[in-house]
């Protein structure tokens, strides 16, 4: 009925020996000469000082956690400290109480409750991630007011002119007749841009931007195949991608942040790495739904589904998938063979969906009768 | 220090003092942060203890309670996360032993909950001015950035004030407009400096973060000098020099290449690698600056961490915790605070020597307002 411990006085930082003893009724602290005074103090007749006496129900007992020493705290500052967890137990329950945080205890020491939990997270997590996260992004981009989406938009258009782009060699003339031929397909009214850039590209922003760059229109041999890019972009505007994309992403570092709980700048930039896989995962699914718009708004105009087929062709032969980054020109030839292999171990990586598969549906979508 | 100092706390039980020359404020007051007067006369090896630091904590001890904490609080949507926090810490705490003795964490985890609910106020009611009175943004953001020392501040409080050893707790005094200059002020101008007075900014704040903190009725006092400082800013400019411009040579020399391409990645990997070596020197230095060269009355703490020794554990854990998608990171915990308990000891005089702050110096209000926030800040 003895636990052996430390006892600390609370004023001072004075560590004492010390035995509490639960043998009678009430709860007993004995300090105890410990090895170091033995040796020293050669009568070790009354070295048993009772240092404190109370109810148990005074007591406060600390929760057990891991393997740490357990504290007693009496009245005021003082405390009774010992890494016998099982004898702290075993007084507790003496008292026919269960101890205090048990159950949280319990959960934490076996291994069995260790893998469930570990289940639950991953479950939870990747269930989230796979289904919960679009959901409440696609619900809040529905939500966001317009004010907000145009704000973005307008911020990032202003970013993009700074750093990117030039304005557009296409003469005035021209721009205002593709404006009003693309209008007419569209259910929104798009505000329709050109600007040059050095690689042929288009984008659309959440407000209902929709940028073409020279090069893509010089690119274009038919109007028809800027009209259907340009409904693909539409198709990003009706489903809110770019603002479900801006949503996820913050979720996705909350999340990130609440899986490891404290982290250090490092890590985090390092463990970003797989979010962003991720993100481009999600924006590859995106493409798809784009393309799945233009599809079928081509089909109900009754446009040549091959238009689409034909320039994303002729993009992927200069090797820039739309959207990828500028490419040095003149190492192309060369660097063509590479760029095949390299495609294949970084598929994962690449937004928008293997060019082929994306062609191939447009083109075998042509060959059917509707 | 106030006069409340200076009267002997009372003893309450008759082994209340066994070493009455010691404990009495009055004569510790007398000796100043550097001196070397012997208070004891009468046992002149008191000044020459040496203490050690060991962790005991273990890896797979910590990691089932890492992941059932974890697992909580994700099926309570987060609800739960301010107690498993204090469980994560308390396990550190209550691993890391000094002497022969473990420190203590017993922060209350509503209280963070509290402090939660708080800021998520402050962040919904940000969200809702910033959306639908723009005008009122700009006057909001100024709030935030004259809140955030304040938050700080609280923070640093609040975990030392939760923090003990041997019974005795540790305390920070701190005062926010001090608080404001050194770590958000100060910061901001010396960017105008093109990062010149950078070194003198990390100084002063960790100058000020130790000397503010207390164990009872001593306060620490940092001993580093600002000449470290700036040996640490060189080195770590040339570490940039030589690593960024490595990068810069390998990318002309293969030119800018597109995306999807291996030479991309593996300039991608080279930053990360050189961003490694940058932060590994950083932190490695900063432990040894501050754990190494603070004093608290006649003690003073040493710390040897080595560049390579904290490197190779950091390396290890980061490719661990990739190759794992994170389930290695409670032994990577565990080996940092291991490694750090292993580098790290005390020289001086004894450790009984320190007297508890009396709880009525501290003000009511000081206590419910203090208790709020939690972030961590690293020392």
């Amino acid at each position: 009925m003895r636990i052996e411990g430390f006892w600390y006085e609370g004023t001072v930082a004075k560590a004492q020996a010390c035995v509490l003893d639960y043998s009678q009724d009430e709860i007993c602290f004995i300090s105890v000469a410990d090895e170091k005074t033995k040796e020293t103090n050669e009568t070790n007749e009354t070295n048993e000082i009772e240092l404190w006496r109370c109810r148990y129900s005074d007591l406060k007992i600390s929760e057990q956690l891991g393997d740490i020493p357990r504290r007693i705290q009496c009245q005021h500052h003082q405390q009774f400290v010992t890494k016998d967890n099982q004898a702290v137990n075993a007084l507790i329950r003496r008292h026919g109480e269960k101890p205090r945080s048990g159950a949280l205890h319990w959960l934490e020491k076996n291994w069995t409750n260790a893998i469930v939990a570990l289940l639950i997270s991953l479950l939870v997590m990747v269930g989230f991630a796979w289904k919960g996260v679009p959901f409440v992004a696609s619900y809040a981009a529905r939500h966001v007011p317009d004010k907000v989406v145009q704000q973005i938009s307008s911020s990032s258009m202003r970013y993009f002119d700074r750093y990117l782009f030039a304005p557009s060699n296409i003469s005035q003339s021209r721009q205002q007749q593709l404006r009003q031929y693309l209008s007419k397909y569209s259910e929104i009214t798009p505000n329709i841009q050109f600007r040059k850039a050095g690689m042929a590209n288009a984008f659309a922003l959440p407000s209902g931007l929709i940028v073409f760059t020279d090069e893509l229109i010089e690119l274009a041999q038919h109007d028809e195949e800027i009209l259907a890019i340009f409904l693909h972009e539409v198709g990003h505007v009706e489903h809110q991608h770019g603002l479900k994309l801006v949503i996820q992403s913050s979720i996705w570092s909350v999340m990130l942040a609440l899986w490891l709980g404290d982290t250090n700048a490092l890590a985090e930039s390092l463990l970003t790495f797989p979010v962003l896989l991720t993100q481009s995962a999600f924006s590859r699914e995106y493409e798809t739904e784009s393309d799945n718009y233009a599809y079928h708004k081509m089909q109900q105009h009754g446009i040549d589904l091959n238009r689409f087929a034909d320039i994303m062709e002729r993009l992927m032969q200069q090797n820039t998938l739309i959207q990828s980054e500028p490419l040095n020109t003149s190492e192309r030839s060369q660097d063509d063979q590479t760029n095949t292999e390299a495609s294949g171990y970084l598929h994962y990586l690449s937004t928008h969906p293997a060019t082929h598969e994306r062609i191939k549906k447009f083109r075998n979508g042509a060959k059917q009768p509707h | 220090m106030t006069n409340d100092d200076k009267r002997v706390a009372p003893s309450l039980t008759p082994a209340a003092s066994p070493y009455p020359n010691l404990i009495d404020p009055e004569v510790a007051q007398e000796e100043t942060m550097h001196s070397k007067i012997d208070l004891n006369a009468s046992t002149v090896d008191d000044q020459n203890h040496h203490y050690e630091f060991a962790f005991t904590g273990t890896g797979s001890e910590y990691f089932k309670i890492w992941i059932v904490n974890l697992a909580l609080t994700i099926i309570t949507l987060t609800l739960y996360h301010p107690w498993a926090k204090v469980r994560n810490k308390r396990y550190f705490y209550g691993n890391t032993w000094l002497n022969g003795h473990n420190f203590e964490y017993d922060a209350q985890p509503w209280k963070i909950f509290k402090g939660r609910l708080i800021a998520l106020a402050l962040l919904i009611s940000y969200v809702l001015v910033s959306t639908f009175v723009p005008v009122l943004e700009g006057v909001f953001f100024i709030i935030l950035v004259v809140a955030f020392p304040y938050v700080l501040f609280m923070s640093l409080r609040f975990n030392a004030r939760y923090s003990s050893y041997r019974g005795i707790r540790f305390g920070f005094k701190g005062d926010y407009w001090y608080v404001l200059w050194y770590f958000a002020v100060y910061p901001f101008l010396a960017i105008f400096t093109f990062g010149l007075l950078f070194p003198h900014v990390w100084y002063k704040q960790k100058q000020y973060l130790v000397s503010q903190h207390n164990f009872g009725q001593k306060s620490f006092a940092l001993n580093a000098k600002l000449s470290q400082f700036y040996v640490l800013g060189t080195l770590l400019l040339l570490f940039a020099i030589v690593g960024f411009g490595f990068v810069f040579y390998y990318l002309f020399k293969y030119g800018l290449p597109a995306s999807g391409r291996f030479e991309t990645s593996f300039a991608v990997v080279l930053v990360y690698f050189v961003l490694f070596l940058l932060f590994t020197l950083y932190w490695q230095r900063m432990y040894n600056l501050v754990y190494g060269q603070s004093v608290i009355a006649n003690l003073r703490l040493q710390a040897n961490m080595t560049y390579i020794g904290y490197m190779a554990i950091m390396f290890k854990n980061i490719v661990l915790i990739l190759l794992t998608l994170g389930l290695y990171y409670p032994w990577a915990k565990i080996h940092i605070a291991k490694y750090k308990a292993q580098v790290t000891q005390i020289y001086g005089g004894d450790l009984e020597q320190f007297v508890a702050v009396r709880s009525e110096e501290k003000s009511a209000l000081g206590d419910q307002v203090g208790d709020v926030f939690d972030l961590d800040v690293a020392i």
